[in-house]
């Protein structure tokens, strides 16, 4: 999973950057969600860790129940680069066109 | 007739759960194990549109279980002496290291030698005599070179309660 896809989708939902620490870029969440003492979604740097697949896949299960979202649909949007995700829209939009 | 091995592993695994519970944390035994027997997961309130919601904030720590008898352990200088099966302590090791954002810890089940004792109950309480103590390797402790096992010693300061599961994501997470 990448990072930049998960902070591209929070930012679609209205997730604000708020700082990062040496580990994590902290997210504040929207409004609509007012959660107990000034909770930060945190979204690790280091894609290389050791840990960091199974930190996603705890993140895309915490944004899936958030949500209500499939966690599978989610983990896989979110295994897909920016630029994946543009190309397959290209092509998609163009099949529609013609369908 | 299940072996004394999966009896302790059983109830070392029961008497994490209900610490975590009792602490407000989810637990969740790994079935896949790869070196990993729970995962703590940190759960946070909200609210939304008035109605009180849950979630996992996606914080999480994951955790060793090891469960012995007294015979198999020695306490000395207020501390346990255990051994260590060199793979499981390269495995915390290497979760310490700076870069790594789920962490581990150990946490060492100690049960009476006779099986009989190790619960006591009545109509109102049901017992476990069970010591439990948390380790984690120092910062910037090396990978052992060792080729079976690491003697550790655990302070007994290191008692792992429903209080300390309570505190885990601060104490541990980066």
């Amino acid at each position: 999973m990448y990072s930049a896809t998960v902070i591209a989708f929070l930012k679609s939902k209205g997730w604000k950057p708020a700082g990062e620490s040496t580990q994590f870029y902290r997210f504040q969440p929207p409004a609509q969600f007012k959660f107990e003492d000034g909770f930060m979604l945190e979204l690790p740097k280091n894609e290389n860790a050791l840990t960091y697949a199974r930190y996603m896949s705890n993140i895309a299960e915490a944004l899936s129940e958030l949500y209500n979202l499939d966690k599978g649909k989610l983990e896989m949007l979110f295994s897909k680069t920016l630029e994946e995700i543009k190309s397959e829209r290209l092509l998609t939009r163009g099949m529609l066109a013609y369908a | 007739m299940l072996p004394e091995t999966s009896k302790k592993e059983l109830i070392s695994q029961y008497l994490v759960l209900s610490m975590a519970a009792m602490a407000g944390i989810k637990a969740a035994i790994d079935p896949l194990d790869h070196g990993v027997d729970l995962t703590l997961k940190e759960v946070k309130k909200f609210i939304q549109k008035d109605k009180v919601r849950y979630m996992n904030s996606g914080k999480a720590i994951d955790l060793q279980l090891k469960c012995t008898t007294d015979k198999s352990v020695s306490i000395k200088n207020g501390a346990v002496e255990f051994n260590l099966e060199v793979k499981n302590f390269n495995d915390l090791v290497l979760r310490q290291r700076k870069k790594e954002i789920i962490p581990m810890f150990l946490l060492v089940v100690i049960l009476p030698e006779n099986p009989e004792l190790w619960y006591e109950s009545s109509f109102e309480k049901l017992i476990l005599s069970a010591k439990r103590l948390w380790f984690r390797p120092e910062k910037g402790t090396t990978l052992s070179q060792n080729k079976q096992k690491v003697s550790i010693k655990i302070p007994l300061e290191q008692t792992a309660t429903p209080k300390f599961f309570a505190s885990v994501f601060e104490h541990f997470l980066p």
